[in-house]
């Protein structure tokens, strides 16, 4: 049974015509490109093959689901179910983006290791002088003027994946953070000056996702849902927040 | 595989006659342009290999298709919300987006049942088939969503 306030709502959120077309040639370039090089075209099947290799991503990004509020005039934030956590305030971060996007058309790029990936963007992260940071994965939208970050994080022997997520100067969005089915925190941890860490356990119970702010990224943290787990995630954020000679490390 | 590849000429076909519905069925779930164009591109690729028996078969397809990959992506991690103002192009004069609000707030599992039933008019039936659940899996879906819908706006949905 159509009905008409429905049709004309769903004819609504149609595209141009114009828009339609470059899709349209996106989808036959991309279509044409062999298997192997299609994978690196969208940034959705990058995280996917990094999901794919990090197994506790897999695991927690199944426990995540989208933000989504129409509210106008928000910025970044943590979403735990229906109440917005507050955060420190994303302020855009220093980013060479002229020279980024010349080398990276797309937006996406690929890093062995820190070094490469603050060369190629003029971007710093925090703790990256403790921290090992490998497998970088960028992707960019000079359209949008976002970042967004997936990398594996390492600190004594003991390695996780961690995402991260950041604004560059000109961004214009209204909306744009983290959300998370989880009605409360499981833990939250509070670093240095009072700033928080928010720790979420994951819907299947394995894994705990740890939330918070530095330097301008929003990070998301991935780690095991255990004692051991959460001691690590306590560890990163603190070289993350550059305390970890100020913190008491539990045992 | 590589054989059961269509045409540039065949996918540029099957493009158009979908791209409507396909994008429908994108947004309602993603709500924002930019992941909108990668699901339904990616629904698009995933059609290229895709043995067709007609096309019903092909656009019930890409219709199941467009909505579990948006359910899956909407699982990841982070995505981005836009202003709905922004993404209107049309020709037609601006309306009162209360029933666009309504429609693309209704959860997620509702939303399938809801535009296939609604906009393409499809009987519980057929809806049911396409999804592949039971009937009284849809009208319950419909029910609750007619119920929301009706909520929010102003009782006068039927």
């Amino acid at each position: 049974m159509k009905n008409k306030e429905i049709c004309s709502a769903y004819d609504r959120i149609l595209p141009s015509d114009e828009t339609k077309e470059k899709m349209l040639q996106k989808l036959l370039a991309a279509a044409s490109e062999p298997q192997a090089e299609r994978n690196v075209t969208s940034m959705k099947r990058l995280k996917k093959r990094y999901i794919v290799l990090a197994a506790a991503l897999v695991a927690l990004a199944l426990s995540c689901t989208a933000m989504a509020s129409g509210v106008l005039g928000e910025t970044f934030g943590l979403w735990l179910g229906e109440q917005k956590v507050a955060l420190d305030e994303l302020t855009p971060v220093a980013f060479d983006l002229e020279g980024y996007l010349a080398k990276y058309p797309n937006g996406i790029s690929e890093f062995k290791d820190y070094n490469s990936f603050t060369e190629a963007t003029g971007m710093t992260l925090p703790g990256a002088g403790e921290l090992q940071m490998t497998d970088i994965v960028l992707d960019v939208s000079g359209r949008w003027r976002t970042g967004h970050i997936c990398m594996t994080v390492g600190t004594e022997g003991e390695t996780t994946h961690m995402n991260g997520m950041f604004l560059l100067e000109g961004h214009t969005q209204e909306v744009y953070g983290y959300g998370v089915e989880a009605v409360k925190a499981d833990d939250v941890y509070e670093y240095a000056e009072g700033r928080r860490a928010y720790f979420v356990k994951g819907e299947d119970g394995q894994y705990t996702q740890a939330y918070f702010v530095e330097d301008g990224v929003m990070f998301q943290l991935m780690v095991e849902n255990s004692r051991p787990g959460k001691e690590l995630g306590k560890r990163l954020v603190d070289c993350l927040a550059g305390t970890s000679e100020n913190q008491d490390v539990p045992e | 595989m590589d054989s059961l590849r269509c045409t540039d000429q065949e996918l540029t076909a099957l493009y158009h006659r979908h791209v409507d519905t396909v994008w429908r069925v994108c947004y309602s779930f993603m709500k924002n342009r930019a992941d909108t164009e990668d699901m339904v591109q990616e629904a698009f690729l995933r059609a290229y290999f895709q043995p067709f028996r007609s096309e019903e078969h092909e656009k019930a397809w890409l219709i199941v298709t467009a909505s579990n990959l948006c359910k899956d992506a909407l699982k990841r991690a982070w995505r981005r919300d836009e202003p709905l103002e922004d993404h209107l192009e049309l020709a037609a004069p601006r309306r009162d987006p209360q029933a666009l609000e309504a429609v693309l707030a209704l959860p997620e599992h509702y939303k399938a049942a809801v535009y296939l039933y609604y906009y393409e008019g499809y009987d519980a039936k057929e809806v049911a088939s396409i999804l592949d659940c039971p009937q009284a899996t849809v009208r319950t879906r419909l029910a609750r969503a007619r119920k929301q819908l009706k909520q929010m706006l102003g009782g006068e949905f039927e």
